[in-house]
């Protein structure tokens, strides 16, 4: 029974060991950033009807499966538990069953299985809609066609993201060399929101790497990183995405691997080999780092020029940068070096913005409750403008913004380090 | 799982008290209001999460006209089974009542309602400079409501005391429905029977608390920790009741023991002695440097006379901070070891602690059972924490045994069942053995008279 297959995230055993450890103190219930009030949306009780569930005490009924994704896998649960049980994982690997048993969402399974395998017919597609967005002129808050947007499942005022734009890819050749001398040769995964809706994240990292003497590779063949694959249970389609990257990152040999977004590096880090069972990827979540990590690496803060006119800034802690990579002390050691004291603190910095990738999509409304309490920490802030280390993060808290009505400037960490980083020449 | 056994009747009444939203009977609902931090679980009939007062009055009337039981339930972090319905019935689910109503800075009191967790109302006043003292392990989920059914304690329990002693007057609903008041926002107040301090650790058998004015004191400006270091776990012991009878109050006293030290340094690596047989971690707090330091002195000489071997005074924040955080995780580090956790909690005299700690490391060792024991030594509070495996019934029969015995060591040495965990359900059969049949037969008027149709968390105590 100890051997899983394929389509588990965890053998039974495994699972049981998990659901056995949680002796149901309930501090999980203090971080949840979904917890209600009602403990049936509590962490524990997620682990308490998986228990049900393998223990055939409750059939898998669609009740269970709506607790199971009611799940940012923020984590915070994990680094709370005395026990280590990890409830989000527990979480996933319910979600693994759920999709073995009743199937996906036919639109997730069309992008996971065709559209993020095939990255180029990709291109095409968010071409056709970004098409569709330019004739339509549907950004804008007041255009009446919005009215099809909730039938579309999302929020009437929800902030798109301009797609179709030239992607990074396409706009980079594979091998960049770096400014003045090689130091180092660095692989940058940027990952599928920076290569196709925030190319610019992408631009200034490379822009980085190569003024501390890297060259860059950036393969065009590598694919989404799987995150949001796994997480929605389908295992064996994520296992197809991370063996095809696995093999281009091998092959390229390069002595570190870049990263800009905190689900990516999580996922190179620890999921490929912890959550897939990839084995070979091994060496590369040895190599992995974040493009803060390495900045910090490469960079006396002497090296950075001093910002003033930026205004005030707080800095977001992306819950799979923070808890997932481990790094939140170098963002803020640069950003410090960078403002000044125009740098703020946020209170709960590191509680989740509601994002969750697709997540925002499928539960439009519970997303903008948990984003409500990070609006309102960084309001207290009194900054304008909002630096953080995950695309997804940004795309969540532009829209929360929009959705409130409001102005504030959310950017990447790596494009004010860009701003001040002075060339290693 | 059995299906709900409440009458559609019923169920449809419910709703039109507090709104449909607000009764649960999913299958999964039921599951997930059916356990607290202990073992044992009981499957609810339906959760009811009521707002105001007024509805819990009236669905404890519908609860006598049924009859059904109701249990009152706050952050479900009990160790006890407080909150378990045993007998089925209605979890009454308190946690939407979380309203701080007021924080009086000239009287140095707070009022709110049941389910503010307990962090929240600590955090919100220590903003005024102020404290409320009692801090059970589960402060950040735990609930006010919750920790006085409970009479919560917690680590600063030596100095401050629990939860008892901060409870100024209280709102309740009686079992038949009759809203009560009992006690006064003043310091003092003796009018009439004590039932604040009746309803306060009485596990919600005799009412549902709805509004709960506590005490507050200053917060306390200067803090100072140690570590002293002993070869054994009861020459730690013995330490202990002599700092008592030295004249100081330390604001916190704990032990752990030696298997729990070298549990915490394999978890988290704080630096531990893992060769000795026990650390005490003591801190005095105060309001000048002048008089934490004189206490602090005078414990030092009292620790190195009983054979401490070695003394780490804490010289800031920082460092005091590292103690205070190896102390925090000891119960995280025991929890790894085994999949299963059972977190005991006798408590003897002070001078009596020694030889309680003998016994549990005793109990241990003829029950092969591994036993982690930390706790709160300057309360006699000992909290043995057997690791094992809920699926192992031969083991399983083996921690029942050894759990009967520390009980009985406990009450041999004058000592009594639970410090602050409650009796619940989990250790009722044993409270005979403690109170005598006297107390019991009292116990049991005192429930009758309140409670004459048994339905306020029946099963619990009696």
């Amino acid at each position: 029974m100890d051997e899983r297959r394929p389509q588990d995230l965890f053998s039974i055993d495994k699972l049981d060991q998990l659901v056995t450890s949680c002796m149901k103190c309930g501090f999980c219930k203090a971080v949840c950033p979904l917890f209600s009030g009602s403990e049936t949306t509590s962490p524990r009780a997620k682990v308490r009807l998986a228990k049900a569930v393998l223990h055939r005490e409750l059939e898998t009924t669609p009740g269970i499966e709506a607790q199971m994704q009611r799940c940012l896998n923020c984590r915070a649960c994990a680094a709370e538990c005395p026990s280590g049980v990890e409830p989000n994982k527990v979480a996933l690997a319910m979600r693994a069953v759920y999709a073995e048993k009743c199937g996906m969402h036919p639109l997730k399974r069309l992008v996971f299985r065709v559209g993020l395998a095939k990255p180029r017919l990709m291109a095409w597609v968010l071409k056709a809609l970004g098409f569709l967005e330019q004739v339509t002129a549907i950004e804008l808050q007041n255009n009446p066609l919005r009215c099809v947007l909730p039938l579309l499942g999302l929020r009437r005022d929800k902030d798109l993201p301009v797609l179709g734009r030239r992607s990074l890819m396409s706009r980079l050749p594979e091998r960049i060399p770096p400014l003045g001398k090689r130091t180092t040769t660095v692989l940058y995964f940027p990952g599928c929101a920076v290569n196709f809706i925030y190319p610019e994240i992408g631009l200034a990292v490379v822009s980085i790497l190569r003024k501390l003497g890297a060259e860059v590779i950036l393969p065009h063949d590598l694919v989404c990183c799987s995150t949001p694959v796994f997480n929605s249970g389908d295992l064996e389609g994520a296992r197809v995405l991370a063996r095809k990257n696995v093999q281009i990152m091998l092959d390229a040999n390069a002595e570190a691997i870049v990263t800009s977004c905190g689900s990516c590096g999580l996922t190179i880090k620890h999921e490929w080999v912890e959550l897939l069972g990839l084995n070979e990827a091994k060496p590369l979540s040895q190599k992995v780092m974040d493009i803060a990590e390495f900045v910090a690496q490469y960079v006396a803060p002497s090296g950075l020029k001093t910002l003033e006119d930026f205004g005030r800034v707080t800095y977001h802690d992306s819950c799979h940068l923070r808890r997932g990579m481990g790094v939140y002390v170098e963002p803020r050691e640069l950003l410090t070096a960078i403002l000044g004291d125009q740098f703020v603190e946020m209170e709960q910095a590191d509680r989740c913005c509601g994002g969750g990738g697709t997540f925002s999509l499928f539960h439009p409304d519970l997303s903008q409750e948990v984003a409500e309490t990070k609006v309102s920490c960084i309001l207290q802030t009194g900054a304008h403008t909002i630096a953080t280390g995950c695309p997804a993060c940004i795309m969540q808290l532009r829209d929360s913004f929009v959705h409130r009505g409001m102005r504030h400037n959310v950017v990447h960490t790596a494009e004010i380090i860009n701003y001040a980083l002075q060339p290693n020449v | 799982m059995e299906s709900s056994k409440l009458s559609l009747s019923v169920i449809h009444e419910l709703s039109s008290i507090v709104g449909s939203e607000h009764v649960l009977i999913s299958d999964e609902d039921r599951l997930s209001y059916a356990y607290d931090s202990q073992r044992i679980e009981f499957v609810p009939d339906a959760i009811v999460r009521p707002i105001e007062t007024d509805e819990i009055v009236r669905i404890l009337k519908l609860a006598n006209e049924e009859p059904f039981a109701v249990v009152p339930r706050g952050g479900g972090t009990g160790l006890s089974g407080g909150c378990v319905a045993i007998r089925g019935g209605v979890v009454l689910d308190l946690s939407r009542m979380n309203r701080l109503l007021d924080i009086d800075l000239g009287n140095l009191h707070a009022v709110c309602e049941p389910g503010v967790i307990t962090a929240d109302l600590a955090a919100a006043v220590e903003k005024e400079g102020l404290l409320y003292p009692p801090d059970p392990g589960s402060v950040k989920v735990s609930t006010i409501g919750g920790n006085v059914a409970e009479n919560a304690g917690g680590l600063r329990a030596i100095k401050y005391g629990v939860t008892r002693n901060y409870l100024m007057q209280i709102r309740a609903v009686a079992p038949t429905g009759e809203v009560f008041v009992s006690g006064a926002r003043t310091r003092k107040c003796v009018t009439g029977y004590d039932l604040v301090s009746l309803m306060c650790g009485s596990e919600g058998t005799l009412g549902v608390i709805t509004e709960i004015t506590v005490r507050l004191v200053p917060y306390p400006k200067v803090r100072r920790a140690l570590v002293a270091v002993f070869d054994s776990a009861s020459s730690a012991g013995l330490a202990v009741s002599d700092i008592m009878a030295a004249g100081l109050t330390p604001a916190t006293l704990e032990i752990m023991d030696q298997y729990t030290i070298r549990v915490v340094e394999e978890y988290a690596h704080p630096g531990l002695p893992t060769d000795a047989g026990a650390l005490l971690l003591v801190e005095f707090d105060g309001f000048s440097e002048s008089a934490v330091e004189d206490e602090f002195g005078v414990a030092r000489s009292v620790l190195s006379r009983n054979n401490a071997r070695d003394i780490k005074q804490a010289c800031n924040d920082e460092e005091r901070e590292r103690i205070w955080e190896a102390r925090r995780v000891a119960l995280a580090a025991l929890a790894r070891v085994r999949p299963t956790t059972i977190l005991e909690d006798v408590t003897v005299p002070l001078p009596k602690l020694s030889t309680m700690i003998d016994r549990i490391a005793q109990i241990a060792q003829e029950n092969s059972l591994i036993i982690g024991t930390f706790g709160h030594a300057g309360d006699g509070n000992l909290h043995p924490t057997i690791l094992t495996d809920e699926r192992n019934t031969e083991e399983m029969a083996r921690v029942e045994k050894a759990i009967n015995e520390l009980f009985e060591a406990a009450l041999e040495l004058g000592g009594t069942l639970s410090g602050e965990h409650g009796i619940g359900f989990a250790k009722a059969p044993f409270l005979r053995r403690e109170l005598g049949d006297g107390t019991i037969e009292i116990m049991r008027r005192i429930k009758s008279s309140i409670d004459p149709n048994n339905i306020m968390n029946p099963g619990k105590f009696l």
